[in-house]
């Protein structure tokens, strides 16, 4: 074998540490990516190693070499303390404090001065002195305690660090990561490999140490590890955390549709739809998704997709799903994969629909009310014009005093029409409404008179039914701030209500205020209201006047108009009743004058 | 006797309160739009206008604001006529002039007492 020339070493020596720095100074420019700038500090040192090696070969003179050797040992002292400290911080498995990182470089840094220090006590070495074989003169010596001291320490440090980022490979469990893996264990074992060669003496070129040479190794593979997969981008712990935590469904397919990557959200989904799934993990895909067919179908050999509302018969619902698909490729651009994301979109789709559902509703039932406003308006104008001609006639019959017959039935006709019209107004009443047509105008106004003059009003059907009123106002006067008319309606309402139905009876109205509420009691002893109607007391068409109350005329649309008309402005009305005791209503609404403007 | 004009473009509402205030002893005159209207009170001077508030062309209330702002015409007291109490209707009426409201159906009754007690102002 033809002796390798020490340019020739020195110049693999150069180029190797120029690789380093290379190295260090791409991953230095990339310091953001956790790891990073543990990466640089190594390939730094690693380039250390290869150039002051080779200026220690290069140079002659005991002395000389003697110093240059203590040089480059800077850097192995140091080396594995980096290496594990890029480790540690690239597979995101600790994040050491200061004072961790320092009380790890104690002892690199004891290393370094007991190595400098060595003449005066021994320590590392012994016996030094220079040796050559071949073309290379170096620094011998006997190895001495601190010497296996220092290299246990290093290779605990660097067997920890090859640890932690084969196991974070292991984690990763795909072949789509193989390139990435190889590298990886290349970075990890060349410089062991090389170091072992030297330090039992295997290494063909006698007294040469290869293992800069080994890091350089170890900085070309991570870093292509890093160019080709970007593995700096992102931590892989965080990214196994991402992908674990997302609550969208991740599944990676290799180029023959077998799954080689799912997150635990897709694993779910599959099982929630087929409980008998076993490993998924190498499993085909078509088989997986069998029980959609749909689904196999229509993504066999899709490599870009991307279709919402995809629906998923999962257990006896069905669920849909969002679905994008898109390729992997690898560096020649060859199709080798696909990544699928699902997301789940059921509610999102349910609450939509539902919404829609609600608004086409809402919308026809504005649309209904507007159309009972309008039609109402139409049916009021001919009944009124029955009812005025009606009281023109009796008018003019009254006037000739002779066809009293005709009068009657006048009053017949007349009657009903005025009926008819009363209920026509109520059901506009109603239907502006709940069309939204009717505006508040409002005002302050002394509640107990307005209650008084209400009474008076009803006073003749209160005589009619031979019933007695009671009225109990309060000392001070109650202002409310409301629409005056509205709330006359709402009185009228509740109390005609209360006195049509008591006959020879009592009914107590009672004003008063209680929680910034003005509230008007209206308390009857006539028959009470059974619970199945109490219920809907105060829905619109939900009381027809049944026949055990064969009482007066009515369509029962004046609580419903009550109540609508009391919410309106804030307000409530409330019922309390017994069947055979009496009900009472209460009317509430809020107390207060205008606000200030 | 006293005269009043019915600005009122249903031809049977027209009939019945015209036929229905005749009796009463006004006498009535008829119009059928606002512009009408405002043409009639200038030139027959009427005691009184009843003018319905839903009229074609120029509408009940823009005819009681030119009646108002007319030198001719802005001392004859309008009541307003509209088809449904739309709140701020009656204060709508005041503000365009009209000395009073009332809604149809025109309650006969009630409609003389507001006419006689503006009659008799």
């Amino acid at each position: 074998m033809t002796p390798i020339s020490l340019d020739v070493i020195l110049i693999s020596l150069r180029l190797s540490g120029l690789l380093s720095l290379g190295v260090a100074y791409s991953a230095w420019r990339r310091r953001p990516a956790a790891g990073s700038t543990e990466f640089a500090l190594l390939m730094s040192a690693a380039a250390y190693w290869s150039l002051t090696y080779a200026a220690g070969l290069n140079t002659s003179g005991m002395e000389n070499k003697l110093i240059l050797n203590q040089v480059t040992y800077i850097a192995i002292a140091y080396i594995p303390v980096l290496w594990l400290f890029f480790s540690l911080r690239y597979t995101g498995t600790a994040k050491l404090s200061r004072k961790q990182m320092l009380l790890l470089l104690l002892m690199p840094t004891l290393t370094t001065i007991i190595i400098w220090t060595n003449n005066t006590h021994q320590f590392f070495w012994s016996n030094i002195s220079l040796q050559t074989e071949g073309v290379i003169t170096s620094v011998a010596n006997t190895r001495e305690t601190w010497f296996w001291i220092h290299t246990t320490y290093s290779y605990i440090c660097l067997i920890t660090g090859a640890y932690f980022l084969l196991r974070s490979l292991g984690a990763g469990n795909s072949s789509l990561y193989r390139g990435q893996a190889i590298a990886l264990a290349i970075g990890v074992f060349a410089p062991w490999i090389a170091n072992a060669t030297y330090i039992f003496e295997l290494f063909p070129i006698r007294l040469l140490d290869p293992t800069p040479f080994g890091f350089t190794l170890t900085g070309l593979a991570i870093s292509w590890a890093i160019y080709r997969f970007r593995l700096l981008d992102i931590l892989p712990a965080a990214r196994d955390a991402v992908l674990a935590s997302m609550t969208d469904g991740v599944i990676v397919l290799d180029a023959r549709n077998r799954i080689v990557e799912i997150n635990p959200s897709a694993e779910k989904f599959l099982r929630d739809g087929d409980s008998s799934l076993r490993q998924l993990i190498g499993a085909d895909a078509s088989l997986v998704l069998s029980q959609w067919p749909h689904v196999v179908e229509r993504f066999q050999d899709v490599t870009h997709a991307y279709a919402t509302a995809i629906p998923f018969q999962v257990g006896n619902r069905t669920r849909y799903v969002d679905v994008r698909i898109s390729p992997i490729r690898d560096a020649a651009g060859k199709i080798t994969g696909r990544v699928l994301v699902t997301s789940d979109v059921t509610s999102q789709k349910l609450t939509a629909d539902l919404q829609k559902a609600k608004e086409t509703a809402e919308a026809s039932s504005l649309a209904k009310s507007a159309f009972l406003a309008s039609m109402s308006h139409e049916l009021r104008t001919p009944l009124n014009h029955i009812i005025g001609y009606s009281e023109l006639l009796q008018e003019e019959v009254e006037a000739n005093r002779h066809q009293d017959l005709y009068r009657d039935d006048l009053q017949k006709i007349h009657h009903s029409g005025k009926h008819l019209l009363d209920i026509i107004t109520q059901i506009l009443e109603l239907a502006r409404l709940e069309a939204r047509m009717v505006a508040l105008n409002k005002e302050t106004f002394p509640l107990s008179d307005l209650v008084e003059d209400v009474i008076t009003q009803i006073q003749p059907l209160l005589e009619k039914n031979n019933s007695r009123l009671g009225l109990k106002l309060p000392d001070d006067e109650l202002q409310i701030h409301a629409d005056l008319a509205k709330t006359r309606q709402i009185i009228y309402n509740v109390l005609h209500n209360a006195v049509r139905f008591t006959e020879q009876g009592r009914v107590d109205v009672e004003v008063g205020a209680q929680g910034g509420m003005a509230f008007i009691r209206v308390q009857d002893s006539g028959p009470g209201i059974p619970p199945e109607r109490l219920a809907t007391i105060f829905e619109a068409f939900a009381n027809p006047e049944s026949a055990s109350r064969k009482k007066t005329e009515g369509l029962g649309l004046g609580l419903a108009t009550a109540q609508q008309f009391a919410r309106l402005m804030n307000g409530e009305i409330g019922v309390v009743s017994k069947v055979g005791r009496g009900s009472t209503f209460t009317i509430q609404l809020p107390l207060g004058v205008k606000p200030k403007e | 006797m006293a005269r009043i004009l019915l600005v009122e473009d249903n031809e049977m509402n027209r009939d019945m309160l015209s036929r229905r205030l005749a009796r009463k002893g006004f006498e009535v005159l008829l119009a059928v739009t606002g512009t009408e209207g405002i043409e009639m009170a200038k030139t027959h001077q009427p005691d009184l206008i009843l003018m319905d508030m839903s009229l074609p062309e120029v509408d009940g209330w823009e005819a009681s604001r030119l009646l108002r702002a007319d030198q001719a015409t802005r001392h004859i007291p309008i009541i307003a006529l509209t088809a449904h109490a739309m709140s701020g209707d009656r204060e709508k009426a005041l503000q365009a002039g009209c000395a009073d409201y009332d809604t149809k159906p025109v309650e006969f009754a009630r409609l003389v007492t507001k006419i006689e007690a503006l009659l008799n102002e």
